[in-house]
This record gives structure tokens, sequence and C-alpha cells, in this order.
């Protein structure tokens, strides 16, 4: 499938598991919600009888809201720490829900969502976390690439009086920061995606290949990536649009935007698993077809191994079993397994994720 | 065209070596510079011809010098001391330190007494400081007289700090020559230089000789009356002006030069506006116009007739910020980058600001050692005054992607946030830190001013600031004088005022501490002659209950003093059914209690409805509503909501 075709796919996926969407945008909304009830405690104990503060709410005076920061320093304490400890949660929460969707995606797609979603989670959630400490390893190249490119920046920027192409440059590292954020997140995609299909559990070394795999086809892998990412500035720029024209004066309009919220977290989420299910097919695919030249396929598995990994399969307990990992070679060998199965997955008339990869 | 006449009669004389008088200002000093600037060595080799006249009614047998540069000669300085210079690992290069050497120093004809120069430390008794020396004469100046002294000396200039000094090829030049104090009350006036201090100098005519490479553009204080080229290759401007008390300039090969014109009616005013724009901020050029423009207006329209021929706008160098935003007579610095967005103000205020020091520092001579406030309080509120007048009070400072916010919002936030260390009057040394005496000495002094001017109203404020104007300028006021004028013009004592927001740390917060209405109880228990009403049976022969006021509300406003400065108040309580009742108090006590027996309940009550307490470091509790809540929190929750859900749905892993 072309990378379009793979995105278009990934959209599709989400939109046909809205009960995944709404399992995602709930836990983004429960870990949310306290701080909303902090901060509205907070501002009616101290403002709610202030005449000045309840004006606010017809007219948002910058003047006046700069007052209340200035004169809020412990409640602002307050609510910055709880925003920070709702943030570990999620993010502990998210390792959870990565697995959930991995599972979903990738399992029996006959299988009742609630099963395969909870216990996709809570059945690689010690590796998945795992794996997300390990990625911090990756800041350390990521750190040397900043420092050779603001070196870089640096030698083009030998005039200070050039000012604004200093302001550029300035922007142009942020830019670079972010992709690099970016490359992290992405490799971190198909290192889960790599433990998932292949029920790896040296985590270490699937991240090591999700870096071969994604440095292999780097084009290719940034491509799908950013091409979901603009489809979710899309979505960003139109909910900001949609956002701005509400007037929140009245509880309904206030209200109104709430929920306006919910369906861009919502969109959000649903992007994400789309993100998740291209990123995986697309996996699917180049490990089945041997595309990209980085990447190096190994010889076929020995017939008793691809008939060990056959046979769990077939007994259907372990939905994506992709069979035991041995040594590096053993492990590129199996990586057509997969593949096997998701042919006989569509032979079988079923619904699997991929069904469509094969017909573009 | 009589002034023109009179200044060329004053160069004149300038050139002849004496001292003339018939300016705007008693000219006490006059100084014939010379200067040329060695980039190669970063330094200026000088050379001076100082008359000084003793104007005080006895002789002066030694004469004091400011050596400014000295401040950044090593880590030792005063300034540097107090700017925690002692506390800094980091080496600095040798060529970022900075100093002053006088070579020689005679009175015509007579011996060099720069060897019996001595460095003194009047205000701390640093030792290693340089920064002042005194000189003793070999004959006392008697009253009335004259001393003219030949001064050369050697000017190191500092990479760029404290508005003085080099970044590449862009000099700024100030604070580089001997520059003597100011004789008062029988005794020198000439303090080290300071951390926190500006300046302070008497009045008279500067002519400088500035020689530079001849590709350096060049700005100086005062209007250019000759230019010439060289043989070796530099260029030599001089500049001249009478009626001042310093002279700067600056020199840069990447300057772009453009003159203006400003022509006023009413009051009358002529002057030429250079604008030396560094190339790599070209774009800015046309804010930096229309500022200087609306500060020349303002302040000539409300304080009095901008006089001198020239303002120049220096647009420092990028990486020269420390260059930015700093005054001399006729000449200042700006700020800005090249990517300054226009609802950003900051060009424009500080022009504003920086221009306007020409009125409280420049031609008011205020003792900025001592009493900062003068200047830069008086300033900010000018400032703000302008810069509410032609950018809109909500929006003075920033007005950019729907984000507004007013430059007396921006003030208040530092005073709000300040600790109760220090008055605003104090020397500009004695403060707790830096950020203490730009507080006092510019935000609070300046919303001292705006609460005065609330509580005299704005005619009778503006009148006081003219006055003060027209009565101090090219004089040394002090505090004492500007609170004298305030008492004349609107007749009222203002001691009290001033005593607590000038001369004490003490906050200003008052608040409506408590609100609240309710229905009055029916009577209940022995009326008329003891007799128990309770239990609502009326024994026999028993006084009948007195009968209860149908829908009778006692409403309770209790307004309390937060703070210790001491300020009358007003107070502003509606009723539900829209009757408004002003109360009024001395503001005395900790706390007041008004109380209302009356068929409706109250409503809100706001202390000081009017807004003139500019000073009080809370006006959120200076309103108070019965029906508390309402839909504020909930909007600003959602606010919050939305940027967090969205911050967890990106950061997800
Ligand atoms: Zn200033």
């Amino acid at each position: 499938m072309t990378i379009l075709a793979l995105a278009v796919k990934g959209l599709r996926d989400a939109v046909s598991r809205p009960k995944m969407v709404f399992v995602l945008w709930l836990g983004n909304l429960l870990a949310a919600v306290p701080l909303y009830l902090l901060f509205t405690g907070a501002f009616n104990a101290s403002l709610g009888a202030s005449g000045l503060a309840r004006g606010l709410a017809a007219k948002t005076d910058m003047n006046v809201l700069l007052e209340i920061l200035t004169t809020s320093g412990p409640a602002i304490r307050d609510l910055v720490r709880a925003a920070l400890g709702l943030t570990l949660v999620y993010e502990f929460a998210w390792i959870f829900f990565a697995g959930g969707i991995l599972q979903t995606l990738l399992g029996d797609a006959a299988a009742p969502f609630a099963s395969e979603f909870f216990s996709g989670g809570g059945r690689f959630y010690g590796r998945f976390f795992r794996l997300t400490l390990f990625s911090f390893l990756l800041w350390l190249p990521a750190g040397a690439l900043f420092i050779v490119f603001d070196g870089i920046l640096s030698a083009v920027q030998s005039d200070p009086n050039r000012e604004q192409l200093g302001f550029f440059l300035v922007l142009a590292r942020y830019a670079f920061a972010f992709a690099l954020l970016h490359l992290i997140r992405m490799i971190l995609d198909y290192a889960r995606i790599r433990v998932a299909v292949r029920d790896s559990r040296d985590v270490f070394a699937e991240l090591g290949r999700a870096v071969r795999f994604v440095l292999g086809r780097l084009g290719r892998t940034l491509a799908l990536y950013y091409l979901l990412g603009l489809a979710g500035l899309a979505i960003l720029v139109l909910f900001w649009i949609l956002d701005s024209a509400l007037p929140k004066t009245t509880p309904a309009a206030i209200l109104a935007a709430l929920v306006l919220t919910q369906v861009f977290i919502a969109a959000r989420s649903g992007l994400r698993i789309a993100s998740q299910s291209a990123q995986a097919a697309f996996y699917l695919q180049e490990i089945k077809t041997g595309g990209g030249k980085a990447y190096r396929l190994a010889a076929p598995a020995s017939a008793g191994a691809a008939q060990d990994a056959r046979g769990k399969m077939d007994q259907g307990s372990e939905k994506i079993q992709a069979g035991v990992q041995g040594d590096a070679d053993q492990a590129e060998r199996q990586e057509e397994k997969p593949d096997q199965r998701v042919e006989e997955k569509d032979q079988e008339g079923q619904r699997p994720t991929n069904d469509k990869q094969d017909q573009p | 065209m009589r002034r023109t006449a009179v200044r060329c009669l004053l160069v004149a004389s300038v050139l002849a070596g004496s001292v003339l008088e018939g300016g705007l200002a008693k000219a006490i000093v006059s100084y014939d510079l010379k200067a040329r600037l060695r980039p190669e060595i970063r330094t200026v080799e000088g050379s001076e011809t100082l008359t000084w006249l003793n104007d005080s009614g006895g002789p002066v047998p030694e004469l004091r010098f400011h050596l400014y540069l000295n401040a950044f000669r090593n880590n030792r300085s005063t300034f540097m001391v107090e700017r925690g210079a002692l506390a800094s690992k980091s080496v600095r290069p040798a060529e970022d330190w900075g100093s002053i050497e006088v070579k020689s120093l005679r009175v015509p004809g007579g011996k060099d007494l720069a060897s019996t120069l001595e460095f003194i430390h009047p205000d701390d008794g640093n030792t290693d400081d340089r920064t002042v020396a005194r000189v003793l004469l070999p004959t006392p100046v008697p009253p009335g007289g004259r001393v003219t002294l030949e001064i050369e000396f050697v000017s190191r200039l500092p990479k760029v700090i404290a508005r003085s000094g080099y970044v590449g090829e862009f000099y700024l030049v100030g604070q580089w020559f001997p520059k003597i104090g100011v004789f008062q009350n029988g005794a020198w006036n000439c303090h080290q230089y300071h951390g926190n201090s500006e300046f302070y100098a008497d009045y008279g005519l500067f002519k400088a000789e500035l020689t530079v490479p001849a590709q350096y553009v060049v700005g100086a204080t005062g209007k250019r009356v000759a230019e010439r080229a060289n043989a070796d290759g530099t260029k030599t401007y001089t500049h001249y002006q009478d009626d001042i008390h310093d002279f700067a300039w600056t020199a840069c090969p990447d300057f772009r030069e453009f003159h203006e014109f400003f022509v006023l009616e009413d009051p009358k005013v002529e002057t030429e506006m250079i604008f030396l724009v560094h190339r790599a901020h070209l774009g800015i050029k046309d804010r930096y116009v229309r500022s200087l423009r609306q500060g020349i207006e303002f302040y000539s329209r409300n304080y009095g007739a901008y006089p001198y021929p020239t303002i120049t706008l220096v647009d420092p160098a990028p990486g020269a910020v420390s260059a930015g935003g700093m005054e001399y007579p006729t000449f200042f610095t700006a700020d800005s980058t090249s990517y300054m967005p226009a609802g950003v103000r900051m060009p424009e205020m500080v022009t504003i600001h920086e221009f306007g020091h020409n009125y409280w520092y420049g031609m008011v001579g205020s003792n900025e050692f001592e009493e900062a406030w003068l200047d830069e309080g008086i300033n900010t509120y000018s400032e703000i005054k302008a810069m509410d007048r032609y950018y809109g009070a909500d929006r003075s400072m920033i007005d950019w992607g729907g984000l507004r916010i007013g430059e007396i919002a921006y003030q208040r936030l530092s005073v709000i946030g300040s600790g109760r260390f220090d008055p605003i009057l104090k020397s500009s040394w004695g403060f707790i830190g830096p950020s203490s005496y730009s507080l006092n000495v510019y935000a609070k002094a300046g919303l001292m001013l705006l609460t005065l001017e609330k509580m005299l109203g704005e005619p009778v404020m503006a009148k006081v600031m003219r006055t003060y104007f027209e009565t101090w300028k090219f004089r040394h006021p002090t505090s004492r004088d500007f609170i004298r004028v305030a008492q004349d013009v609107s007749g009222r004592d203002l001691g009290w005022f001033f005593g607590q927001a000038l001369e004490s740390p003490d906050k200003l917060d008052y608040g409506i501490s408590d609100l609240r209405t309710y229905e009055i109880a029916p009577p209940d228990g022995l009326f008329e002659g003891g007799k128990p009403l309770s239990g609502g049976e009326a024994r026999p022969g028993a006084d009948p209950k007195p009968p209860r006021a149908p829908g009778l509300f006692r409403s309770e406003v209790t307004v309390a003093r937060y703070g210790e400065m001491i300020f009358p108040q007003e107070i502003l309580v509606t009723f539900e059914n829209g009757d408004k009742v002003r109360e009024f108090w001395d503001g005395r006590d900790r706390w007041k209690r008004f109380v209302y027996d009356q068929g409706s309940r109250v409503r809100s009550a706001e202390i000081d409805p009017e807004g003139r307490m500019m000073l009080d470091v809370n006006s959120l509790n200076n309103s108070r509503v019965i029906d508390a809540g309402g839909p504020a929190a909930m909007k600003f929750g959602a606010g919050l909501l939305k940027w967090f859900q969205g911050l967890l749905s990106f950061i997800a892993p």
C-alpha cells in the first residue's frame, strides 16, 4: 500500500472503533477533570464574591487576570503540582492504553472490544513500561544531533548584525528539537508494534531494531507519521476556529465550548489509533515484502520454529503470538510470520486490522 | 531666529574659553571636549577644558570629579560589588573591562595636578572604588569666581554594560569624560557610581569635537555645528549645546541616518529629529519616528515646550541590548529588535520614556543618586499618560493577537508582588536589591502620582505638573519641592499622602471584608415591662406581640484596611431595588461596618468605586457581591481544561 493508502486505512480503522476512541477520550477527561475541580474550587473560594472577578465572565480582561495571577501564587503552585501529578498518572495510564490499542488492532477482531483492549493493556504493560524507560536513551544521540545542528546554525550566523536571520535560526532550533521529539515518539511507536506483533520480551533489542527499521525507511516512516500529523493539525485548526467563535459569556456557551473540547479530544484520540494502525500495517507490509534497502531479511526460519509458532497461533490463545525469540538472526527470520497469520485471516474472511492492507 | 543668533554668540564665546550666562539655565560649567575614537583598542583619547563657576557663598578649595568609567575597571568597584561581582566566578575577558585615566590636569599655565588626584569614597568607604576623585586647587575659587582646568584623559570603553560601551563596531560613549560634581549647600554632591544609581550634574555649555574613522556614522548630544574630513582618514564632527548637564555620543558604521522635523504651534516647538537606526532594524524606523513625534507632542503640550534644536534617537546594534533605553540630554538610546511585533509596544514605550527624561532628568535637574523617583517616577507617570493617550489605556503595552495589556496593569504587577522593605524616597544604593529599587523608583512612584491625580482631579494634577516643570526647570529640586508645588497648586495639605506613599514602604490595601443580608427575624423575648412573649402563646392580659415589619431586611457591609497605609475611602452600596448609597470612611480604623434596615436586600458593595487607589495592591477584594459564584470560574476552568486536555493528548508517549 502507498503511504496515503496506509493513512486512509488507519483513519478508517479508527472510525470503525468508536468504543476504543471513547475509552481513550474518557481516560483523557478523567485525568484532567480533577484540575478543573481544583481550579474552580479555588477560584470560587477566593474570588467568587469579588465583583471584579465576576465581571470577567462577561469580558476577559487580561489586566485583571494578570493581577489574579500575581496575587495567587500559592493557589497556582498547587495547581501546577496537581497538573504535574495528573500528567504523570496519565502517562502511566497511556502505557496501558497503548497495549490495549495494539491488541485490539492486531488481535482477534471477533473478540469483544473490552476483553481485547483491557487484556492487551495488562499483557503488554510491563514491557511497554520498560520500553518507555529505555526510550529515554534515545535522547542521548538526539542530544548529540542537536548539538551538531546548533553548531552549524551558530556558524551560519556569524554576523550578529543579521538579527532577523538569528531569530529564524532560533525558530529552526525549536523546529529541529520538535522533529527529534517526534522521531523518538515514532521509533517508540514501531518498537511497541514490534513487541506486540512478535510478542517479544526483549524490549531493549526491539527498541534497537525499531531504530534500524525507522532509519532504514526514514522517508516513508516520516511521511506516514506526518501525513497523519497533518490531519491532526487540520483538526486543531478547525477546533481553534470553532472555539474562538464561541463567546463563552453565558453558562450555555461555556458548556458548548466544553463539549467542543471533548469532540476535539475524541478526534485526537481517534487519530492516535489511526496512527498506530497505519504504522502497524506499514510494519507488517514491510517485513512481508522485505522492502527497504537497509532492512535485511534473514534466511528462512527453520521449519520447526515456524511450525511451533504457527501451532501457537492456531491455538488462538495468543492472538498475535509470533514465535519465541532466539538470537538476532532468528528474530529477523521470524518477522515473516505475523504476515502469514494475516493472510490466513484474510482468507478466512474475518475482519482483522490489516484487512485492507493487501488491496490498496 | 533670535535663539539661533544667541547660540552662535555662545559658540564663539565657548571657543574663546569663557563662560557666558544668558541661556535658559545658569551656566555653572562649560566643557570644551575633544575626543578621538580608536576602535582598534576600544579607546577614546580625550581632552577637556572645563570652566567651573563657584555659585556658592564661600571659597571652594577643592574640586570633585566623577570618573564613571572606573565603575567597570574591575570586580572590586562599588558598582560591580553592588551588582554581585564578588559572588561571580565567571572571568571576563580583558577587553570587556573599562576605565578612565586622567593623564594630566592643570590650571592654564600651572603645573600638572594629575598626580595629586585622590580617589575618595564618600558613600561606602570602598577603597577599591575609583569613580570619584578630588583635587586640591593651588588657590581656592572665590564666591562668584571661576576656575578653568585643562584635562587630558584616556577612556577605555567596556563591552556594553549599564548603557555604555561597545559591541562589535557599535559604540555608545556615555559617562566618558571627567565630570565635575555639584557644589551645593556648601559641600560637594559627588557620589560614587553605584549598581543602581544614575547621575547628577550642573548645567552649562558643552562643545565637543569628535574624531572617528571616516566610515563611522556619528550622533551626539546637541546640534552639529561643524564637520570636516581629516588627512588621516578620519572625520571630525563638532557638536554644541547649552542648557544641558551631560554629553554623550555614539558611532557605528552600520547606522543609517534619517532627519525629520517636528513643528508644533501651541506651544511653539521646532526641532530636528535625528534617527540613527542600525541597518538590522530599519523595519522599526517608522515606529521610532511616530513614537518620538508623540513623545515630543505630549510632553510639550502637557509640561512645557521642548526647547532644544535637536533630539537624537539611537537604535543600538543587535547584541547591544545593555546600551538600549538610556537617556542623555537631547540624545537617547531606544530599544528594539527587528522582529518586534507591531502590537508589542516596547519600542514606542522606550522611545517615549527616554525622550521624556529630557524633562525630568534633562531640564529639571533631579538628583538621581539621592531621589531617583524625581526623574524615573515622574517620568514613568508621564510615559504612562502618553502611552494611554496614544494607544489606549487597556492596551498601551500589548495589543497583539487578541492579548491586551495596559501599562498601568503592567506597572501594578511589580508593586503588587513587592516586599515591604523600601520606601520610594531613598538613596539609590540604599535599596535592598535592584528589583526593590526599580519597582519603587519607577512603578510605585508612577502609581503614586496616578493616585494623586485621581485624588486631585486631572486638571489640578496637570497644573501641578506644569507648575513643577516651569518652577524647577534648569534647577535642582528635591522631593520637598515637588510636594510644595503639589500643595500650593491644589490648595490641599498633602503631607499625609506623601508621608506614607513616598517615605514609607507600607502597602495600600482596602477591601470589602464581609457583605451579608438577611430578613429581620420577628420579635421574640421580653417586651413592654418584661413580659415574656416567646412560645407564641400570649398569656391572658399580656401585651400583644409587636407586629413584625413586612419584608424588612438588614444588610451589613464591612469594610477593612488590610494594609498599613491610611487612605480615606468611598464605598458604593447597591441594593436589589437599584438604590445606591455612597458612604465615606476616613480609613483610619482597621474596619468599619455600615448597617441598613430596609425593604430591599443589598446586592453589592464596592470600595473605591472610582478606582482612585492605583497603589492598592489588591483590587480584587475591593468589590463584593451577595450572589457569589457565577460563570467566571466555569469559564476559566473550561479554558484550563481545554489546555490541559490538549496537553495530555499531545504528550501521550
Ligand atoms: Zn528612565
